[in-house]
């Protein structure tokens, strides 16, 4: 074998290397969706009445949607009764010790790298791990509750603290929002709850990860962040789903509440399965996060997203208080068959707020890769102010890169910016680091790094090292 | 970016379409016998066109190009065609550059005829070319205008019965810039004028054009026009239109222009008044090293909206483009600019470069910016830039600590402003003519 | 000529000027040195009337007349000059545009005729030559795509123009090299009356060869801290402001 092919060999082996099936005894409901399964999964949930109402009410409202077509994806049509909506791991875990854990699920995370053991305590890394939509076990809890902080899946959060869930869930995502969102609040199972008290600094990096394992399953999390006056929490977030030839959907959403003088990090590094070469397999993946800033608040999304067949997803921040600010930093990477419309929106509506928008997208193989986002001034944000830089890198001649920036803007004191570039990555360097031994996999995997370090300087160590290496990962195979 | 839906206008929009429908379809016999072949040949096929597209709501359809601005509105109402060149001479100047005048009325040619020159340049009447130059018209009319995917080309190859056509064969440089001085109104509301134009740029010709549309009164009128422009190898054309409409006038009209390699297009585009005025420009570089420059101007005040939406198609390799748009929108004017940039697979060495800075004087003003790049090729250079803003304090300091008030420094800097974009055009003496009259509406905005 | 009694000023909340007492008679250079961040260029601007400042106490007389009331442009028209240590690049607007408007206000506040286009391209052309400044730069936009040098030229060319009583050189000499150096500040010299008046702000003494002050101020923390005569540059040059500053606290 050549030297070139074994190296490329290796290299396709490598590929993704979260790829394997956890072989954990799952319950699965029926496939296909109507009012039954919907009342039958808030039923296996023991939620409360008014939860089981929202969902319905979610439920019929998807009913008169259509799928979004605007973004430049190109997107199958989905079967939405050839998926089971609810796929619990069995038995129902609650567990008091480690110890207690199914093995098989123990060892799975070790293979994704999550510090879920004692590494965890030295990391200070408090994790709710979400396999398959429900929440097997959340640790640190101890700690945080001695700040008054909950950190707990959100069927603990029903029933444990309804009043608190039920006066925000849907307060900055109603399920009238979009297609998928209304989709998510009929059947989510699981997710991420999180309440910061007044004033109190969160001690840890709070960190979830997702992953899907049942086949022809979709997984449709809900996470609900809650940061009161004046307090302050990173949240981190992962994901990552077996390799699997057909499609998995995913359809998460994200609410994050900024109430006054507080702030709110949220950092997720997405890496759901891609797909294979050729394109086959891989998730799709259709998001909805978005924040609600008060007074003097500040919500930063920072994201690398390397995985998912088609990604369509836009962080947003929604700056009603005055003097908000909203960031927005984000690489996006595509190879082989991978889809990715990526952006954010930033709605202005207090005085004096501002946002600022970092995204790089990196494209290679035969991919496309699109940035949206979109800025709008509305009449009474007096001194608005925002800067947005989006770079796009090509890698091989067969991907797209494409911006569709939307600027719209009512307020006469508000200064917007918007700069956007396209390029391919730059020959001479990599002649240079060829010429300095570098392989060009090394070299690409460099210049990439380089090229996104604004953002990734923006994500909290433990995630950083890990984007890094995922961002090299991402692009073998696509120089050479 | 949100997935409007319509639904409950669904009821109303059809019936809309269905006015126009019947409204055209009573006219068909009246327009087959008054023309050309040439000019019929199109009408069958954009009706059933018309029919499929609607009129795009604001927000939907035509692949987001229609986003920002509700042309439904504009378009309901009981509209008259205009039928002959009736509109008495206005009272309103011509724009002061000599040249080869061409005067429209509504829509059709003061003069029916073609006016031949010893260098074989014809210009003059769509109508008299279609009778005397059939092969000519015939090869290139419809070509270019979109008007099966776009419902106001459509329109327009539906009703018109004339407009201005222009050839300059190989080789020729013709010294002189054609003149266009259009017309619109008849003093009565609801007046509709439909014209197709017909640009012929043959290899290594050189020529300028000059587009003045005007409109004298507050009747209401609506203007629906395109223009097909054939820029062969190596030739050289510049174009610089200027709309001056009355209060109560809408224009939609489409530029269609094809480059073949080696060829340079210059456009400069200014929207000084009318109270809806949406520009198609589409260009598409179907040669090698082809050079294409797109400018405008809006000054939008009152309760204006001025869009244009741009689509430079880069389809082979080595062309470049650039593109830059101002806009100044105050009272409650509305400034639209939605850029596209469109760079095929293998199209590579594209250099294309998209530029859109907005003032935004008012409260009640309003500008949306929506420059997009598209780009399926690795080898490339193309960027764009927007800015939404205000007048530089800095600035006005400075000219104020010369001796210059406030609201002179305002100005001032404004006409420095759009000038950047205004003086770019070549046609002789025609930047100054442009500056004034830019000058004229920013004092007025 | 210029009266300037205990002013204080401040921007966004925080005092720069700390009681200024200052004052030009005609005729006259004053010299105004000090460290970085002195108040030198606040100063400059607030005679001039930039709205980023707030007085916040004293008074400024120019003329008998309170200065401070004053809008910026009124002041400029009055014969206030500020030669700006950055000109500003206005895009787009032609220097001689421009100059003609600004002109033509000055002479319509002081009760004159408006010059004819013939007179003013002649004083535009007589007046680039006290700076030497390439009469292209004139056809330009104002300070667009000028190097460091022609801008500061230019500044001196408008000066030239606009004939004040009092000019205001903010840092002048900032990034001139030595032929540009010489240029202004013989330009500067030339233009000197005695009927008006220069304050010359500035970091070094180098200009001060071409430009010969009679008093030399030292501004410390927003208050002139000593007073002298063309010596004392001299003497700041080679020992800098450490004893005065030393002595001051």
């Amino acid at each position: 074998m050549e030297e070139k092919d074994k190296i490329l060999d290796d290299l396709t082996g490598s590929e993704y290397k979260y790829g394997f099936v956890t072989d954990i005894d799952t319950e699965v409901i029926p496939k296909g969706l109507n009012e039954e399964i919907v009342r039958l999964i808030s039923q296996k949930k023991g939620e409360p009445a008014w939860m089981t109402e929202f969902r319905l009410k979610a439920y019929r409202h998807w009913q008169t949607m259509k799928m979004p077509r605007w973004a430049h994806l190109d997107i199958p049509e989905i079967d939405f009764q050839a998926i089971s909506y609810y796929a619990a791991p069995r038995p129902k875990p609650k567990y008091e010790s480690l110890d207690e854990v199914d093995p098989e699920l123990l060892s799975t995370f070790e293979k994704l790298g999550v510090p879920i053991e004692e590494r965890m305590m030295l990391a200070g890394v408090a994790v709710d791990a979400v396999m398959d939509s429900v929440s097997v076990k959340t640790t640190f809890k101890q700690t945080l509750a001695e700040k008054g902080i909950i950190f707990c899946s959100m069927s603990e959060a029903l029933r444990d603290y309804p009043d608190l869930v039920r006066k925000y869930l849907g307060s900055v995502v109603p399920y009238t929002d979009n297609f998928f969102a209304a989709l998510n609040a009929a059947v989510f199972s699981d997710g991420s709850f999180c309440y910061i008290p007044k004033g109190v600094r969160c001690p840890m990096e709070l960190s979830t990860y997702f992953r899907i394992n049942a086949a022809g399953t979709g997984q449709f999390e809900r996470t609900l962040i809650v940061a009161d006056e004046g307090a302050y929490v990173s949240y981190m977030e992962g994901c990552t789903a077996p390799m699997r030839d057909e499609n998995q959907l995913h359809a998460a959403v994200v609410e994050i509440v900024v109430l006054k003088d507080a702030e709110v990090k949220y950092s997720t590094v997405q890496n759901w399965y891609p797909g294979d070469k050729q394109g086959r397999g891989g998730v799709y993946n259709f998001v909805t996060k978005r924040g609600m800033c008060r007074e003097n608040a500040r919500l930063s999304w920072t994201q690398v997203e390397t995985g998912s067949a088609i990604t369509w997803k836009y962080p947003s921040c929604i700056l009603a208080g005055d003097n908000s600010v909203g960031e927005f930093y984000s690489v996006a990477v595509t190879n082989n068959y991978q889809q990715a419309d990526t952006g954010t929106r930033m709605i202005h509506l207090g005085r004096g707020t501002r946002s600022r928008i970092v995204s790089k997208g990196i494209s290679a193989g035969q991919s496309q890769n699109s940035y949206r986002g979109l800025v709008r001034v509305s009449r009474k944000a007096e001194g608005a102010r925002n800067y947005s830089q989006c770079d796009s890198l090509l890698i091989g001649d067969r991907c797209g890169a494409h911006t569709f920036p939307y600027i719209e803007v009512d307020n006469p004191s508000a200064i917007v910016e918007h700069e956007a570039t396209t390029s391919k990555i730059g020959e001479d360097q990599l002649f240079y680091c060829n010429q300095r031994g570098l392989s060009t996999e090394d070299a690409v995997g460099l210049i990439v790094n380089g090229y996104a370090k604004e953002v990734l300087n923006k994500l909290p160590m433990e995630f950083a090292v890990e984007a890094q290496k995922l961002l090299s990962i991402s692009l073998e195979g696509s120089v050479g | 970016m949100t997935g409007s839906s319509t639904n409950m206008n669904r009821a109303m929009e059809r019936s809309l379409e269905q006015q126009w429908i019947d409204r055209y379809r009573a006219d068909h016999d009246a327009l087959a016998a008054a023309s050309a072949p040439a000019l019929n040949a199109p009408r069958k096929a954009a009706l059933e066109a018309f029919e499929r597209l609607g009129i795009p709501a604001k927000g939907s359809g035509n692949g987001d190009r229609y986003h920002y601005t509700d042309l439904r509105a504009a378009f309901a109402g009981e509209y008259r065609r205009a039928t002959e060149a009736a509109a008495p001479k206005g009272s309103s100047t011509g724009l002061d550059c000599p040249g080869h005048r061409i005067e429209l009325s509504n829509g059709f040619c003061r003069e029916a005829r073609l006016y031949r020159l010893d260098n074989g340049v014809m210009y003059g009447s769509l109508a008299a070319a279609a009778q005397e130059e059939p092969q000519l018209v015939a090869r290139y009319y419809g070509e270019l205008t979109q008007s099966e995917e776009d419902a106001f080309s459509a329109l327009a190859a539906m009703w018109a019965l004339d407009g201005v056509f222009i050839y300059v064969p190989a080789g020729v440089k013709e010294p002189l810039p054609f003149v266009i001085e259009s017309e619109l109104g008849d003093g009565r509301d609801l007046l509709s004028v439909y014209a197709r134009h017909l640009y012929i740029f043959e290899r290594g010709s050189a020529a300028q054009v000059v587009l003045h549309h005007r409109s004298d009164g507050d009747a209401s009128s609506l203007s629906c026009q395109t223009r097909e422009v054939v820029v062969d190898e190596e030739a050289h054309a510049e174009m610089v239109e200027v709309y001056q409409l009355g209060p109560q006038a809408v224009s939609v009209s489409g530029s269609y222009v094809r480059q073949a390699g080696n060829s340079r297009f210059e456009s400069l585009s200014v929207s000084l008044s009318g109270s809806l005025l949406r520009h198609n420009l589409v260009a598409s570089l179907d040669g090698r090293g082809v050079e294409n420059h797109m400018n405008g101007v809006m000054l939008a005040g009152g309760t204006e909206t001025f869009d244009y939406a741009t689509d430079i198609r880069h389809r082979v390799p080595d062309g470049s483009s650039h593109e830059q748009f101002k806009s100044i929108a105050a009272g409650d004017g509305t400034a639209v600019f939605s850029g596209r940039i469109y760079v095929a697979p293998d199209a590579q060495r594209t250099n294309a470069y998209q530029q859109n800075n907005a003032l935004l004087l008012t409260p009640g003003a309003h500008v949306d910016t929506k420059p997009q790049l598209e780009i399926y090729a690795d080898d490339v250079k193309c960027s764009h830039g927007a800015t939404v803003g205000q007048l530089d304090p800095e600035a006005i300091y400075y000219m104020r600590q010369r001796g210059l008030s406030l609201d002179e420094a305002r100005r001032l800097q404004m006409y420095g402003f759009v000038r950047e974009v205004l003086d770019k055009t070549r046609i002789e003496g025609l930047a100054e003519t442009l500056d004034r009259l830019a000058e004229d509406k920013i004092d007025r905005l | 000529m210029l009266e300037v009694k205990n002013l204080h000023a401040t921007v966004d909340g925080k005092e720069i000027l700390r009681g200024i007492n200052f004052s030009v008679k005609a005729g006259e250079v004053h010299a105004i040195m000090g460290p970085n961040g002195s108040g030198k260029s606040t100063f400059a601007s607030v005679l001039a009337g930039n709205e980023r400042f707030t007085v916040t106490e004293g008074e400024v007389l120019y003329e008998g007349h309170d200065l401070l009331s004053m809008s910026i442009e009124d002041r400029a028209r009055a014969g206030i000059f500020l030669g700006f240590q950055y000109p500003v690049e206005i895009p787009g607007v032609s220097m001689a545009n421009f100059l003609k408007v600004a002109l033509q206000e000055k002479r319509k506040y002081q009760g004159l005729e408006p010059l004819s286009a013939s007179e003013f391209l002649r004083m535009m052309r007589d007046r680039a030559s006290v700076v030497e400044l390439d009469s292209k730069l004139t056809s330009r936009a104002v300070n667009e795509g000028f190097s460091g040098g022609e801008k500061k030229k230019n500044e001196i060319f408008q000066m030239a123009m606009l004939e004040p009583k009092l000019a205001i050189l903010d840092e002048t000499d900032s990034g001139l090299d030595i032929d540009a150096l010489r240029i202004v500040g013989t330009g500067v010299t030339k233009l000197k009356r005695p009927d008006n008046a220069t304050i010359v702000i500035t970091h070094y003494q180098r200009l001060l060869d071409y430009i010969v002050p009679d008093y030399v101020h030292v501004l410390y923390k927003g208050r002139i801290i000593y007073s002298g005569d063309k010596d004392l540059a001299l003497k700041l040059e080679k020992e800098g402001y450490d004893w005065l500053i030393n002595q001051y606290e």
